[in-house]
């Protein structure tokens, strides 16, 4: 165990460029090409519209092919095996880590340590750091945007160590103005954690001013970047956040894989959270001597395959221009916006596009989310409907749910004429329609 | 299973996708208002759980035979339609053919397929907890 790969990083100017040589930005219709799912009818003459992709994104053939590669060629644990399959296995997975930093700009690769997902690795911060170092009266500072990932950790730790919590109010088009989260810092306040975008408005949320307020109280910032990392590029060299969690699922990648950067000592003065086989270096009856970074948080054997297909995915949106990607997110909430507002009864919630990413979070006068969800589904438009893990987010929106249209970067506009579409169709079909049962 | 019952999901089966969401609106609007009596009894105890959708029920004995009602909003009109079903097909059964009324109610009227298995293990608990209070019922009234 402790393999060493790659040590320091040297941080590039433009990290998400560093994974190939040209980073070119294809057509379109050539970028969908890469994502086989896209390519089916859901029913017989019901082809497929998908806009889910804050729940999950599709995945492209570089990376169903890394993960079949492994499973086929070279499906060996890591680390340990002193044979052929399992270098190839464990050189794949360690360099999948290596890109997972460039990305990110994570100025070492000690400091990307793999967990399930963004939930696993919120709570390992909540249940490391801060059992060790948050103590009774301590404030931590969140928002009304957050994902239940971001708040139950808080509260389960809050309960246990008698921390207190204090919420950044937003504004009523559903804004995180920073001025919101400096009426609750104070003097106690140990840790601001919050979203990059929220998951069920697109809020993008300013987090560079947020950051330096943070800082200036000696504050940690923990950023969720589950819905920010896959659209928007956070240079963690250039934004100082000190953890930042995400998912591989929502950028490309599997299920099952997901990521905590950690400044690495912060990471250092954390114990560890989970304890067994390969997080430790010498082991006695009486006790142990914890592994090296990033090793001693990822006990047990690790999700090889899917940190590799992560790796595959990383290269992949490293091949496009991130400001184009942006761009054409930004584009698609724009006309989505205009397209939406020509159907009656739509109400869009959140911030105008140049406050969002590409998530749509709708409201649809006289329909339940999911009965709207059900009627869209006919036309083959994925979307989703609830509440998003969002609970006290609907709560300050009033609403009991919400519908929520999420596009990535192989959406187009048509995608939005058919939701627009089923949309218009659901409500005839709801309040226009002659009764097929006789009265 | 009671002959309207049969006949609701023998309908509803035989539909094809399409029409199937179109019955289940059509019976969504046919679910009568709930009686004023019972307006003010909209509580927790009468709400079904499994539904993210307010759906409240209601049951009165009149001798051996059940009635049902219900209040479902018109904005959930699938469920609402579900619970239209149930109350059109069982309105006047009795305590054993209500609890007669096989698990599978859902799947036998192929909305399982058409709503998936979230929303149809939802309406399952209305089916559930229909059970449930007529069980009740049954055995307060044996009680007193």
């Amino acid at each position: 165990m402790g393999r060493r790969f790659s040590g320091i990083i040297p941080r590039p100017a433009h990290p998400r460029t560093m994974a190939t040589a040209v980073p070119t930005t294809p057509a379109l219709d050539d970028l969908r090409a890469d994502f086989p799912a896209l390519d089916q009818e859901v029913r017989p003459g019901v082809r497929l519209t998908y806009l889910d992709n804050a729940a999950t994104t599709l995945k492209p053939w570089p990376v169903i092919r890394a993960v079949q590669a492994f499973d086929a060629e070279y499906p060996a644990n890591v680390h340990r095996g002193i044979h052929t399959l399992s270098e190839r296995a464990t050189e794949a997975y360690e360099s999948a880590r290596e890109k997972v930093a460039r990305f990110i700009g994570a100025a070492e690769v000690e400091e990307v340590v793999w967990t399930r997902g963004t939930t696993e690795a919120i709570n390992l911060i909540a249940q490391s750091w801060g059992r060790t170092f948050l103590k009774e009266g301590d404030e931590i500072v969140l928002s009304d945007l957050e994902h239940h990932a971001n708040l139950i950790p808080w509260q389960m730790l809050a309960k246990e160590r008698g921390v207190v919590l204090r919420f950044a109010e937003i504004s009523d088009d559903g804004r995180l103005e920073p001025e919101a989260v400096e009426r609750v810092l104070s003097d106690r306040t140990r840790v601001v954690a919050v979203t990059a975008m929220s998951n069920v408005l697109g809020t993008v949320v300013p987090l560079e001013p947020i950051v330096a307020m943070a800082h200036d109280r000696g504050a940690i910032v923990v950023v969720d970047g589950a819905q920010g990392v896959p659209h928007r590029a956070i240079d963690v060299g250039r934004l100082p956040v000190d953890f930042l969690a995400f998912s591989g699922h929502k950028m490309c990648g599997p299920t099952g894989i997901g990521v905590l950067y950690g400044r690495r000592e912060l990471l250092e003065a954390m114990p560890p959270a989970w304890g067994g086989g390969s997080m430790v270096l010498r082991v006695s009856r009486e006790g142990a001597e914890w592994n090296e970074l990033p090793y001693k948080f990822e006990p047990g054997t690790p999700p090889i395959a899917q940190a590799i297909g992560l790796g595959a995915a990383v290269d992949y949106l490293s091949r496009l221009d991130s400001e184009a990607v942006a761009s054409h997110e930004r584009s698609l909430m724009e006309y989505a916006h205009r397209r939406l507002a020509e159907v009656g009864g739509v109400r869009i919630l959140g911030p105008e596009p140049e406050y969002k990413g590409g998530i749509l979070g709708m409201d649809v006068e006289g329909v339940h989310p999911h009965d709207l969800a059900q009627l869209l589904d006919r036309h083959g438009v994925a979307v989703r409907a609830g509440q998003h893990c969002a609970m006290p987010l609907h709560h300050r929106l009033g609403l009991p749910a919400t519908a929520r249209a999420s596009a990535y970067l192989y959406n187009t506009t048509d995608d939005f004429d058919r939701l627009a579409e089923a949309i218009a169709d659901a409500r005839r079909l709801l309040h226009d329609r002659r009764p097929r049962r006789p009265a | 299973m009671p002959a309207a019952l049969d006949a609701l999901v023998e309908e509803l089966r035989e539909a094809d996708r399409q029409e199937r969401i179109e019955l289940l609106i059509d019976l969504a609007n046919e679910l009568p208002p709930l009686p004023e009596h019972l307006s003010r009894f909209k509580d927790e105890a009468h709400r079904v759980p499994e539904c993210q959708s307010p759906v409240f029920l209601f049951l009165e004995r009149d001798g051996p035979k059940v009635r049902i009602f219900a209040d479902v909003p018109p904005e959930a009109p699938t469920v609402r339609g579900f619970v239209c079903l149930l109350i059109q097909g069982l309105d006047g059964a009795t305590v054993e053919e209500v609890l007669a009324v096989p698990n599978d109610l859902i799947q036998r009227t192929g909305m399982a397929e058409l709503l998936g298995m979230q929303r149809a293990s939802g309406l399952a608990g209305v089916l559930r907890r229909l059970k449930l209070m007529v069980a009740r019922t049954e055995s307060d009234s044996k009680a007193n």
